[in-house]
């Protein structure tokens, strides 16, 4: 469907004075009904009252019969407004539904965008035909509202069913203008009411995130100020080492962190006899107190009050119950019971606050990481303690211990040294055992030195000891006799033979004539047989064996005794015999 | 079967009472008691025991005489350790040996045919003869059996004991 681009009137005047009066009448009709219009439209903001109004004003000055006027708005949701007279519900709805495909329809592209001049008109009772359309609309005014809407105008038959004319037309196109520009303004009053909408949304959008950045920023203040108290309290106690100071400075740092005018501290401990108590605030009967054995009892009571709330080891819990608190021998407004371990336990007594109000669910928090902090320091200080006074005993142990290592030295040097002499004399013992059974050469030896040595003395110191080696070895031995020249003196008998062997010896044989005088009884026998005879006498002595030299021995006695010629038989009895010489027997 | 189990059990108290240690002590004591008497009167005659071992014609004449010294004193000194039962088997083994030896030479003696007496504990009156071998090789037989059987009364047991005491 082509449509006539419109341009508004160039305002052309003439004509005949009857044409031009009803020029003129129609013009002041035009211009009363636009002055009407525009009347009746100024004020109106509202889209839907604009259309409500203005199109029973234009379906009047032309007098239609039925008429609709659609506003179809591109926004963020598109929006369609109706207002429709003489037509039925069900195309009023329908109408809405098409608005969009008949205004694409109408102007040239979807994309162009329409302006403020384009306004297109279609008139004919062809316009029925357009399915889009109610179906005796007879003209068609469609126009752009601004950039963001598009506007359609209907108007059915009239009620002298007429066709509608060009002034019909123009007047239209006229109001269209109006309502164009009421339209705009209107819908400029939406926007800018939506803007202001939407203005006030992000206002209260703001607002709350104010108010919640505000809460943040406050959460955050306080989060910096538990973490500085969390920061000092950890400063200040980690370089004490000693329970009396850490409970000091804790209970300071906790009266400051909370506000608190006085307060106190105790702690029970099993390795100790009395508690350990601090007080800061109040006068030193409540410290006197607080040290009874009857506050003690009163505190355990408190733990066992708080059933299966009771802490457990480094754990902490408020008592909130005032008739709990009111057990407490001193005047407090909050108390925190705390367990650092099963021998170790205490409380926190909080006395006036300087600030209004109840300790918040923050105060609770702050309190329960301090205690924390706390308790950690106190149970290092008890360990410190527990490992000096260890280390004490283990000095005083060292010390014992060393003095009996070096008595257990002595000891075993003395001990090695009788283990020594131990296996010494058990050797000793054995070898002794293993000797005493048996004949050794040291015995033998022993024996004879022992013997040797006893004869020896009693020989010297006996007068009938005799010479260890024969005297005849010291001495000259006498002269020998040669066997012949003996021989020839034996039968001359001019030498007297002598026998200087044992009786029995001689019995047995011996030279003819010859005298025995043994060695033994020589002095008897010598007295007896040769004591008469001449010094000058030869004597032939002989008799000696392998043992004994008699011969030599009564030689020497016989030369002692003056005889001058005492001669040793050469070869002896067996010299004497082998000469086949005789010998009496 | 009767016979020789009688005859095992009489063998039995046979050698039980050959092999006894009160027999061995009496024998102890007996050779102790022999040669410590012996031993006397050789010391007292010294020159008379040296011209006794010379009439043997065994020992060379240079040594006869410290012989004679030394022998009895080892005799005595054997004899009183066999009565005091002091190194008993020392004094066994020397007073046997001393046995043997004169027991050689009064066989090598008697094989020789010389007139002498045995000299063990007098000069006179004491020819020696076979039956003086015979004794002798008792004496050694006796010495024998106190080397192997003596165990008893001895001096060495006060401290033996004590050894095994101090051992214990």
């Amino acid at each position: 469907m082509n449509g006539n681009s419109f341009r508004p009137p160039s305002g052309t005047g003439g004509g005949e004075n009857t044409s031009s009066g009803q020029e003129l009448e129609k013009k002041l009709f035009h211009l009363k009904t636009l002055y009407e219009v525009t009347r009746e439209l100024s004020g109106l903001i509202e889209v839907k009252p604009i259309l409500d109004t203005f199109l029973p004003l234009s379906m009047g000055s032309l007098g239609a019969t039925t008429g609709f006027l659609i506003l179809d708005m591109e926004e963020e949701t598109p929006r369609c407004e109706v207002a429709a007279r003489g037509v039925n519900a069900s195309l009023e709805q329908a109408l809405c539904g098409s608005a969009g495909q008949l205004s694409d329809k109408i102007f040239d592209s979807m994309h162009a965008v329409p302006t403020a001049e384009m306004f297109r008109v279609f008139r004919g009772k062809h316009l029925s035909r357009e399915p889009l359309l109610p179906p005796d609309t007879q003209l068609l005014i469609a126009f752009p509202v601004g950039t963001s809407a598009r506007g359609m105008l209907g108007l059915g038959p009239r009620i002298d069913q007429h066709p509608y004319a060009e002034e019909d037309q123009e007047l239209e196109i006229g109001l269209v203008r109006t309502l164009v520009t009421v339209l705009q303004n209107g819908l400029a009053h939406e926007e800018i009411r939506k803007m202001g909408q939407r203005l006030a949304e992000r206002n209260a959008e703001l607002r709350t995130s104010l108010e919640k950045m505000e809460a943040t920023r406050q959460e955050l203040d306080q989060r910096a100020f538990h973490l500085q108290q969390l920061y000092d309290t950890s400063v200040e106690l980690s370089g004490l080492i000693e329970t009396a100071p850490i409970m000091d400075t804790f209970l300071l740092l906790v009266l400051g962190a909370f506000a608190v005018q006085n307060g106190f501290l105790l702690v029970y401990d099993k390795a100790k006899d009395e508690p350990d108590v601090v007080v800061r605030g109040m006068d030193a009967t409540n410290a006197t107190t607080l040290s009874n054995p009857e506050t003690r009892s009163t505190v355990m009571e408190l733990f066992v009050s708080l059933k299966d709330r009771i802490p457990h080891i480094m754990e902490s819990r408020w008592i909130t119950d005032p008739e709990l608190l009111e057990r407490i021998p001193c005047p407090v407004t909050a108390a925190v019971l705390f367990t650092i371990d099963e021998e170790c336990r205490g409380v926190l007594g909080l006395g006036l606050q300087l600030k209004d109000g109840a300790f918040s669910k923050d105060d609770h928090e702050l309190m329960s990481l301090l205690l924390s902090h706390f308790m950690v320091s106190l149970d290092n200080a008890r360990h410190f303690e527990a490992a000096q006074r260890l280390n004490k005993d283990l000095e005083r142990r060292n010390a014992e211990l060393e003095a009996t290592l070096k008595d257990l030295t002595t000891a075993r040097g003395e001990i090695d040294v009788l283990q020594s002499a131990k296996d010494r004399i058990l050797g000793l013992v054995q070898s002794e055992k293993e000797r005493a059974g048996k004949a050794v050469w040291l015995d033998f030896l022993l024996i004879l030195v022992v013997s040797v040595v006893l004869g020896l003395l009693f020989n010297m110191a006996s007068p009938g000891g005799i010479s260890l080696v024969p005297r005849a070895l010291f001495v000259t031995p006498p002269d020998i006799i040669a066997l012949e020249r003996a021989t020839s003196l034996h039968k001359s008998g001019q030498a007297v033979f002598i026998d200087a062997r044992p009786p029995e010896f001689f019995e047995q044989g011996h030279v003819p004539g010859a005298v025995n005088i043994p060695l033994a009884l020589f002095d008897f026998v010598y007295d007896m047989k040769l004591s008469q005879t001449d010094p000058s006498t030869p004597l032939v002595v002989y008799g000696r064996t392998f043992s004994q030299h008699y011969d030599s021995e009564v030689a020497h006695k016989l030369e002692l005794l003056g005889h001058d010629s005492v001669f040793l038989l050469e070869s002896g009895l067996e010299g004497w015999d082998e000469k086949s010489h005789a010998v009496e027997r | 079967m009767k016979k020789v189990m009688r005859w095992s059990g009489e063998m039995n108290v046979l050698q039980t009472i050959v092999t006894h240690p009160l027999l061995a002590l009496v024998f102890r004591l007996y050779l102790g008691g022999l040669f410590v008497y012996a031993a006397m009167y050789k010391i007292n005659f010294t020159a008379e025991f040296a011209s006794t071992i010379a009439s043997y014609q065994i020992v060379p004449y240079f040594a006869v005489n410290s012989m004679a010294v030394f022998l009895p004193w080892m005799e005595l000194l054997c004899g009183l350790m066999l009565i005091v039962g002091l190194r008993a088997r020392a004094a066994t083994l020397i007073i046997g040996g001393l046995l043997v030896l004169f027991t050689v030479a009064i066989v090598v003696t008697l094989l020789r045919d010389l007139p002498i007496s045995c000299g063990c504990f007098h000069t006179v009156d004491d020819p020696i003869s076979w039956w003086t071998v015979a004794r002798d090789l008792t004496w050694v037989a006796m010495a024998a059996h106190v080397y192997c059987f003596d165990r008893l009364f001895q001096l060495d047991q006060l401290f033996f004991q004590k050894l095994k005491d101090v051992e214990a």
